[in-house]
């Protein structure tokens, strides 16, 4: 087992060294998560109103200006990128959770089970997630945890595919039938050899998914449904600068450019990740 | 030129011909320095176990390799016009003209969404200039010439209508159209029932006569190329190990790798011996390093095997042979 | 053939009924009595129970729902409970508007991406596929939002070209061409949004196919690069995207959310959102109902489209 994380290991900076922009994505994930974790170093609090410097632009004392109330811009940005990434982050342990467990089940057990569970599926697929999101989100208090459970409830489909798929395939395998036919529970078998199989699948699915949901939080925050105030997330900030779009441009510059490079380089993850998994898609 | 000239009956010469997958930086040569000529109206028949490369040399002299290959050295003279002084356009002109190919799986080597006889179609209007009515009549013809039955509704359906052998036959129809000097048959049977099979290697040598072709018949399968081909080219790790009519190679074969592959298949003649499988794999083309790629599997291998490439030994004027002990008679039958 | 059609037909038939049970029972959940939308505070009490009873709103659950049902299905989806304006109204006044936004959107991205994927697929490794694949993937993390404010202040605010508000200017409602001048935004957001993952899939269709077999057959007989792919490789390629031609049916009314409520598009969109915002469930449930209904009818056109279209699936029912 140790030979085989550390041969996928090798792997993966094999996979780094050969495409740039992957390495570069990843320091960037690396730094941006640094930085809204430290954002509290920030020499201005993020919620200090400031009469006296309203929307200002650019400069040395506020490097990407001021909002509406005299706010430091980047200072808020990086709180902002806290929320995003949290949501990010916990919606996905919440969706991937949910479907590698669907997934597993269902590829496990089959017929009447896999039957039911994949056409629960296909019901909650067949509903755009604009839609159920947000008419789900009106029963609940709208808010930082509504949002997290809203995207981490409806997002698991793609995922319990994969696994579902990934499931049926190592079922049948020699030492998971062996496993079965020597009596090992059934809890076990699945704990023991088919979750520790899907994890590769698992991986690659959570970084996907982080990047969805972050894109799905700040289109959500930016209709005014998401985050609330006094929170701030990177889609609420730009609902606030389309408001100033025409005196403060700069509002709508670093909170736009956050998302895409995040989810950008999430996605650039979730690629080499999957060419590690999986390495006849990239050997070519 | 002058010397290829001198064998006015080869319509096909190839000269020291070497083809490599590139992957990253590592470089695997799987086709490593082939001689060989195609005789006007043969037979050749090529032999080799799976990944000796056979496939990969004709279709470096047809210039359709993979993406990742690359062909690194040598000469290919097709009727006198040698290749390396032909423009891309001019290539693609002798594919399809002068020489045709046909295809190890007749499954998939139509276009799904293609009719039959739209496969025959395009390429009688490419190669041989006819127009839409000309061209669809003579796809019927095509169809009827390789023994397709009813071939006027035939022409109408798509592949998935047909078996596999018929598919086959199209494929075949596809080369007739071309009307080609040379045709290449890629391991043409071996996706096929052994009924199948017999049928279309009798439809291969009859049309063979009928055009005079001359054809190269690539195969894993002994019992096949003793029905068909007249000259054989046994190779192995990307090598020619014995080059032979098909007597030679049959009843005196000097190469320890023929011998055993002859030793591996039943014999038809009576003779009860025990068969005896090859000891081992076939080398991964990566592993080799030095000698004759054979030594590792070989009875007879001495330690100059493992040194030095032998050099070619001739016993007639058609047979030669690879092997430090060719000819060597005592030494090589135990 | 036929027999197949009416299989897939049979096969939606439970899909749909279970979404609108989904729906019929998140209306019965909502903080609020369906009543409400059709009677107004100074409404004697009798009167109220009049109107329940007309609407069956006094009968058990099950048979609500098959008076819920029956409405639907004749055209009847009920009133808004913050406008009291009847929902089918108001939807039919504003899809009309929806599609003419996203129609020529999609169409446009399609026809691009079409082109840009297969130039991308058949140089793949080349510069024109790392270009066309790099600005692909990165138009994905691109939030469609984000993308409409950049045109916006460069095309409405700076240069102003075009306007950024709306449908009509005031008081020129039949111009054609300040309709198409409005459009001219909200279409390019909806294109530049649509075609990224178009572009995506198209490539790796094209890639899959050039690596067939029968690909390399055509090289041995020597048709050229480009007639290869015209000839043969296109129509494999074309073939599923009918399949997400079908299934994008559904974002007819729902694929423009976003763009709509940033450019003030009066479509379903921006009435969606305001639905949400003043928490009216009746129009919030009508339009995930008919967006769901949308999705598995989408679903079953493209299966159909497919089994028309695609001669192996015809064979196969004779």
């Amino acid at each position: 087992m140790a030979g085989k994380k550390n041969r996928r290991m090798q792997q993966f900076k094999k996979e780094l060294k050969r495409n740039k922009t992957a390495a570069i994505a990843l320091i960037f994930l690396t730094l941006i998560l640094f930085i809204s974790i430290f954002a509290f170093l920030s020499p201005y609090p993020p919620d200090k109103v400031d009469v006296t410097s309203v929307l200002e632009g650019p400069s040395a004392k506020h490097w990407f200006g001021t909002d509406e109330l005299g706010r430091d811009y980047l200072t808020r940005a990086l709180y902002g990128g806290r929320i995003s990434l949290a949501v990010g982050i916990l919606a996905m342990l919440i969706s991937t959770s949910i479907g590698v467990l669907i997934g597993t089940i269902s590829g496990y057990f089959g017929g009447r089970v896999d039957n039911f569970l994949m056409r629960t599926v296909d019901v909650i697929s067949s509903i755009p997630w604009m839609i159920l999101v947000t008419v789900v989100s009106i029963y609940l208090t709208p808010g930082l945890k509504a949002i997290i459970l809203v995207i981490g409830f409806f997002t698991w489909m793609s995922t319990a595919r994969l696994v579902r798929a990934e499931t049926l395939s190592i079922k049948e395998r020699e030492y998971v039938l062996y496993a079965k036919s020597s009596g090992q529970s059934l809890g076990k078998v699945i704990l023991k050899h088919i979750i520790p199989a899907v994890f590769p699948t698992f991986i690659v699915a959570s970084t996907v998914s982080i990047a969805n949901a972050i894109l799905m939080e700040s289109a959500l925050s930016f209709l005014g449904l998401g985050i609330q105030q006094p929170l701030s997330s990177w889609g609420s900030m730009l609902q606030n600068a389309q408001g100033n779009l025409g005196n403060a441009p700069y509002m709508a510059i670093l909170p736009g450019l956050l998302i895409v490079l995040t989810v950008y380089s999430f996605n650039r993850l979730g690629d080499i990740l999957r060419a590690v998994v999986e390495p006849k898609t990239s050997g070519k | 030129m002058s010397d290829n000239v001198k064998d006015k009956n080869s319509l096909l010469d190839v000269k020291n011909l070497r083809t490599s997958f590139y992957n990253g930086n590592s470089k695997t040569e799987v086709v490593r320095g082939i001689d060989f000529t195609v005789q006007k109206g043969e037979i050749l028949g090529i032999v080799g176990e799976s990944g000796s490369g056979k496939s990969i040399l004709v279709k470096s002299i047809l210039g359709i390799i993979p993406s990742n290959a690359k062909v690194d050295a040598g000469e290919i003279i097709l009727d006198g016009k040698n290749f390396e002084s032909l423009s891309k356009k001019e290539k693609r002109a002798i594919r399809g003209r002068d020489i045709a190919m046909i295809f190890q799986d007749p499954m998939t080597a139509l276009n799904p969404l293609k009719k039959a006889g739209d496969h025959l179609v395009e390429l009688l209007i490419r190669v041989r200039g006819m127009n839409k009515k000309e061209a669809k009549l003579e796809a019927v013809e095509l169809l009827r010439m390789v023994g397709i039955p009813s071939p006027e509704t035939r022409v109408n359906q798509y592949p998935h209508e047909f078996s596999g052998g018929m598919r086959q036959r199209v494929l075949i129809a596809m080369a007739l159209a071309c009307n080609p000097k040379l045709l290449i048959a890629d391991e043409p049977t071996t996706a096929l029932d052994v009924t199948i099979q017999a049928q279309i290697l009798e439809l291969l040598k009859k049309l063979q006569q009928e055009n005079n072709m001359s054809v190269v018949f690539i195969t894993h399968d002994l019992g096949v190329v003793a029905t068909i081909c007249s000259r054989i080219l046994v190779m192995y790790a990307g090598m020619v190990m014995e080059e032979g009519l098909a007597h030679e190679i049959f009843y005196s074969p000097k190469h320890p790798y023929t011998k055993a592959l002859l030793n591996s298949i039943p014999r038809v003649d009576g003779e009860k011996t025990r068969l005896k499988p090859i000891k081992g794999t076939a080398p991964s083309l990566q592993s080799i390093k030095s000698g004759c790629p054979f030594a590792e599997r070989c009875e007879h291998a001495m330690e100059k095997c493992f040194m030095e490439v032998p050099e070619y030994k001739n016993f007639s004027a058609t047979q030669k042979s690879m092997c430090f002990l060719a000819g060597e008679e005592d030494r090589l039958d135990d | 053939m036929l027999k197949y059609i009416f299989k897939r037909i049979l096969q939606a038939i439970p899909l749909l009924f279970i979404i609108s049970i989904i729906c019929f029972t998140l209306i019965q959940l909502a903080p609020y009595d369906a009543v409400d939308a059709m009677t107004t505070p100074n409404m004697t009490k009798e009167t109220v129970e009049l109107i329940k009873a007309r609407y069956g709103l006094d009968r058990p659950a099950y048979l609500q729902y098959f008076y819920w049902v029956k409405g639907i299905i004749g055209g009847e989806w009920g009133y808004s409970i913050v406008t009291h304006e009847s929902i089918t109204n108001d939807l039919s006044a504003r899809i009309p508007n929806t599609i003419l936004l996203v129609l020529p959107a999609y169409i446009l991205a399609l026809f691009f991406s079409i082109i840009l994927g297969l130039l991308a697929g058949a140089n793949k490794g080349k510069l024109a596929d790392k270009i066309i694949d790099g600005l692909s993937s990165f138009g994905i993390a691109i939030p469609s939002f984000w993308m409409a404010m950049i045109l916006v202040f460069i095309f409405g605010h700076r240069l102003n070209i075009f306007p950024i508000l709306g449908m009509h200017t005031i008081g020129n409602e039949e111009s054609f061409f300040d309709l198409l001048s409005h459009m001219v935004l909200p279409c390019t957001v909806l294109m530049l949004s649509f075609i990224p993952e178009l572009v995506r899939y198209v490539r790796s269709s094209a890639i899959g196919q050039l690596s067939e077999d029968y690909v390399m057959v055509q090289q041995a007989y020597g048709a050229n690069p480009t007639s290869i792919v015209f000839k043969h490789v296109l129509r494999n390629v074309l073939l599923p995207i009918i399949t997400i031609v079908g299934m994008s049916l559904p974002m007819l009314v729902t694929g423009a959310v976003v763009t709509e409520t940033v450019f003030g598009w009066p479509g379903i969109g921006t009435y969606f959102v305001k639905a949400i915002q003043g928490f009216d469930y009746p129009v919030v449930m009508a339009i995930m109902l008919l967006s769901a209904s949308l999705v598995i009818i989408g679903n079953l056109v493209s299966d159909i489209l497919y089994s028309i279209v695609d001669p192996r699936i015809k064979g196969m029912g004779e």
